[in-house]
């Protein structure tokens, strides 16, 4: 830009509290009370007139400007008003003058609290309005207004019979309409009182990272000073989300405890309503208690338990968890927790359009979720009828409101259901994720829940029940040690031991074992099985160690090798998944083996699962033979790298179609598996041999047979021998005759010591 | 700046009218009953004579049939620019040397429904009918003015006329008396001055005369 040209102003509209002068009034403002006076006059000289046929115009006018004299009272009170105003646009020294003059009495009048000028000021306001009422009637009744504000109640009581039927009448329809909206905008929101709640933080345990920023919340509610006179804002909203039975409610729980503040606490239900514009209502009573809670006791926390339930407005909340029902082998247990949801989500994705149709809306609705976020972020807005009407015709801006210490906070397992204008700084501005329990807050939580027991639990005990319950939240462990009491109680004992619990463990986690006998042949089928996946597991698979084995049949599977990860891990690898993929396919790779190419249908799962793994390595984790993401593909349509099939291009051999990828990936682990369980033949038959004695056994138990060593249930000093090997290979011949055949197998199953 | 200048200038001239106008006074007095819908106006200064009173002393009056007279008297009020007539001077025939101006409606008596007619209407106060015909002995009498006179709420007559009463002074009456179109109700409005007096002020007082407007209920 030249120098000549003349420079734009940069600067934007003046803030009200920036000008030097008042802002300038529109000429219709400024004459509109004093057009609306006259015109008032003008219909009175009309009425006069029209009522005396000799009166003249004149004199009509000169009387009323007698008889008036109230109207030209107020014209002139107006006229003197806008010389004010002008004044105040003219003169910066005058409009300074006055603004000092408003901020001295504002300033004044806040030294009394919040509570307490709202109160006088509600005391003021029906003091004035009984004034009036009292004028009014005294102007009508021709008496003084203090007789006349008691013989208005008289003339109401003479009127009272034809009174009493009108309001009956209307009464009649219109209690109908509000008893329903009023019962009906009632309930699901409960108030507890500091004293009401015992829960402190000390009772919540194994989340102490989430506790200390809660702690800090509640800090700047008790103390709001702090952050605000460095120029902050209290951050005014929480969102507590993960799976269930971390602890989220008792996380709120305490949080009310600890603060000293009124707890309030919204039904996840409250907003789902038969009526349109109920939940509307809730939500604006809601609020409308909390203010006046925060004004009486300081600060107040509402919490929204089960936030989901408020829904969304665009995508509909996705319900309905998946549950690892698999009839054909251990449903994916062995898989770490992140595969599983992998796993999880592309089964679900399947099913995802019938769970739209089912579940289209979700939550509150009906406006009510937009009241909830009008009602959050309008908290700082002026309020009230005095503050912005009266004052502002006075000419004084209109007062911000004290400022409220709400404290909102949500709590959820999904918060992919919430609606992002939720969860956005401002209303929402600080989000933790409650997660399982650390190792060490798990340790915590077992000694806790185990103290209020008598057990015999040693300090060594607990803390490898901690590691070998890696996804354990409080309410689980609290189930366990509880089913434990119950199994010890029905044996009449009264301490709880280690066994208790690791038994207690494996009925939650598997359930009741259906008690099924298999006939032999498919036992030593499933045995050796099982034996693929936990020879394989134990070979190749370190990241995780085999928590059991076992081939009782439950509910939802017919054996299952479970592992865990003995360390708290949050990285994956190319090598780990690869050996996932390895104990997947041991079973195919297994039974194709030993039953000489044969296999059954309770692989489905496993390749599955493998499929699944070896999907996202190839086409969302780079660990496949290209980089681009096939997620990315598939958004922008660009198609998998590789050209169409049956071409014999060397250049592309590489880049070929994705599923051919997946499938080349799976075929050479395949073979990787043949090949580790061909080396480890006697491994697998001797694992198969100790399932089938004895049905469940833990993971030492499997180390002991690969290893050699003593189990807590198997001594694997007898699978080191060869003569007991061979005896075994015996058996498992047998058993393969009489698989094909149909029939029982000939040779009893070998039994050591 | 201009224009706020020029606004101020308003402003005040305004501030400046609202505050003179109030000073300012009807040029007439306005005399109404606007239930029975009955107006007149008299130059203004004129003195009201005290409503009650008027009614007291008819009520407490020895003459034949005053006291029912009375009674049905809906509305009636005097004015006079003499501050000191009361309510004897107005209703006594004595002549006064200020005008008195009399208006009044009042409900007509059963007998009198059916007996009413224009003679009736002249005759309010003064025979003047008989007068006029010669039926009875009159005084000094002189009939100036006799019409009749029609309005929206009614009709009857207007009459100007000078007598010479016991106290040797003369006096004219200038009365006008309406019957109501459903001759239930009669209004009367008399102007009443020594002679010399109504002719001195007579503009002013055939001005009130011709205010005299019946509009009925």
């Amino acid at each position: 830009m030249s120098d000549t040209q003349p420079q734009v102003a940069e600067q934007g509209r003046p803030r009200d509290t920036d000008r030097k002068t008042r802002v300038h009034l529109s000429t219709f403002d400024r004459f509109k009370f004093i057009i609306f006076f006259a015109a008032i006059f003008m219909v009175l000289v009309w009425a006069d007139m029209s009522n005396n046929p000799i009166l003249s115009f004149s004199d009509a006018f000169k009387e009323n400007l007698n008889s008036r004299w109230w109207l030209l009272a107020l014209a002139a009170i107006e006229i003197i008003r806008q010389l004010h105003f002008l004044a105040a646009e003219i003169v910066a020294p005058y409009h300074g003058a006055w603004l000092k003059y408003f901020s001295t009495v504002d300033r004044n009048l806040h030294r009394l609290s919040d509570w307490n000028r709202y109160r006088l000021s509600r005391v003021i306001k029906g003091f004035l309005f009984i004034c009036l009422i009292a004028v009014a009637l005294g102007a009508y009744y021709k008496q003084t207004p203090v007789t006349a504000l008691f013989l208005a109640p008289k003339a109401l009581w003479s009127a009272m019979p034809m009174l009493a039927q009108l309001a009956f009448a209307v009464f009649f329809i219109l209690i109908q309409f509000f008893a329903m909206f009023w019962f009906l905008s009632k309930g699901g929101i409960d108030t507890y009182f500091p004293d009401d709640i015992r829960t402190r933080f000390s009772d919540v345990w194994g989340q102490d990272h989430v506790l200390n920023r809660i702690r800090e919340n509640l800090l700047f509610l008790e103390s709001p000073e702090e952050i605000e006179k460095h120029g902050g804002y209290v951050p005014g909203g929480i969102l507590l989300w993960g799976p269930p039975g971390t602890g989220k409610t008792l996380m709120a729980e305490s949080m009310a405890g600890e603060t000293g503040k009124p707890f309030v606490f919204v039904d996840p239900g409250a907003f789902n309503n038969m009526f349109f514009g109920v939940g509307v209502l809730k939500v604006k009573s809601l609020f409308r208690k909390l203010r006046k809670l925060s004004l009486r006791y300081g600060g107040v926390v509402a919490f929204f338990d089960e936030a989901d339930s408020l829904g969304n407005r665009g995508i509909s909340t996705q319900q309905g968890r998946y549950s690892n029902s698999d009839t054909s082998c251990h449903g994916g247990t062995y898989l770490s927790e992140g595969a599983t949801a992998l796993i999880a989500r592309k089964r679900f994705g399947s099913e995802k359009f019938v769970a739209n149709t089912a579940m289209s809306g979700g939550g509150g609705g009906m406006g009510t979720l937009q009241a909830l976020l009008t009602e959050m972020s309008g908290l700082k807005k002026p309020r009230g009828f005095f503050n912005r009407v009266v004052r502002r015709t006075l000419g004084l801006r209109p007062k911000l409101p004290p400022k409220y210490r709400i404290l909102i906070v949500l709590a959820t397992n999904m918060p992919e259901a919430l609606d992002e204008a939720l969860l956005r700084p401002g209303r929402i501005d600080r989000m933790y994720r409650v997660g399982y329990p650390s190792k060490a807050g798990r340790v915590r939580t077992y000694k806790g829940y185990l103290d209020k027991v008598s057990h015999s639990l040693s300090e060594d005990e607990v803390d490898k029940l901690a590691t070998i319950t890696p996804y354990a939240t409080g309410a689980t462990i609290k189930d366990t040690i509880n089913e434990a009491l119950i199994n010890v109680i029905r044996d009449g004992r009264t301490t709880i031991t280690f066994a208790d619990v690791i038994k207690a463990k494996q009925f939650k986690e598997l359930g009741p074992a259906e008690d099924v006998e298999y006939i032999e042949r498919e036992r030593h089928a499933v045995a050796v099985h099982e034996a693929c996946h936990g020879v394989m597991a134990y070979l190749m698979r370190h990241h995780m160690s085999i928590d059991l084995a076992t081939i009782e049949k439950g509910s939802d599977y017919l054996g299952m090798v479970a592992s865990i990860p003995p360390d708290d891990q949050f990285t994956r690898w190319r090598t780990e998944y690869e050996a996932d993929i390895l104990v997947s396919l041991a079973s195919l790779a297994g039974e194709r083996m030993f039953f000489d190419g044969d296999n059954s249908s309770g692989v489905s799962g496993d390749l599955e699962s493998a499929t699944t793994v070896a999907s996202f390595m190839e086409g969302h984790w780079g660990m496949g033979s290209t980089i681009s993401s096939h997620a990315s593909n598939r958004r922008f349509e660009v198609g998998a790298p590789g050209g169409a099939k049956g071409k014999d291009d060397g250049a592309r051999e590489l880049r070929r179609a994705l599923a051919d990828r997946i499938e080349d990936n799976l075929s050479s682990l395949l073979a990787k598996a043949e090949m580790v369980l061909r080396d480890n033949k006697g491994k697998v038959l001797s694992l198969a041999h100790a399932l089938e004695i004895h049905k469940t056994i833990s993971g030492e138990d499997v180390v002991a047979v690969m290893e050699g060593g003593k189990g807590p249930l198997v001594d694997g000093a007898p699978y080191q021998s060869p003569e007991n090997v061979a005896l075994i290979e015996r058996y498992h011949e047998a058993a393969l005759i009489a698989h094909k055949g149909h029939e029982k197998p000939a040779v009893q199953i070998p039994t050591f010591g | 700046m201009m224009r706020s200048k020029s606004v101020l200038k308003l402003l005040s001239i305004l501030l400046g009218v609202a505050l003179l106008s109030s000073c300012a006074k009807p040029s007439k007095l306005y005399v109404a009953d606007k239930n029975d819908g009955v107006f007149f106006a008299t130059p203004s200064g004129w003195h009201h004579i005290s409503q009650l009173a008027l009614g007291h002393l008819e009520s407490t009056s020895s003459a034949v049939g005053a006291a029912e007279r009375a009674a049905s008297v809906l509305w009636q009020e005097a004015v006079t620019p003499k501050a000191t007539y009361t309510a004897t001077d107005v209703l006594s025939l004595k002549t006064p040397d200020q005008p008195i101006v009399y208006g009044r409606v009042r409900s007509l008596l059963p007998d009198e429904v059916n007996s009413i007619s224009y003679n009736s209407l002249r005759d309010l106060i003064l025979p003047v009918t008989s007068w006029a015909n010669g039926t009875i002995k009159s005084p000094l009498f002189d009939i100036s003015n006799d019409e009749e006179y029609i309005q929206k709420g009614g009709r009857g007559v207007h009459t100007v006329f000078q007598f010479t009463g016991s106290d040797g002074s003369s006096q004219t009456v200038n009365q006008t008396s309406v019957l109501s179109n459903d001759h239930t109700t009669i209004y009367v409005l008399i102007i009443r001055c020594s002679t010399s007096c109504y002719n001195k002020q007579k503009v002013a007082l055939e001005k009130i005369a011709t205010s005299f407007t019946v509009r009925g209920k």
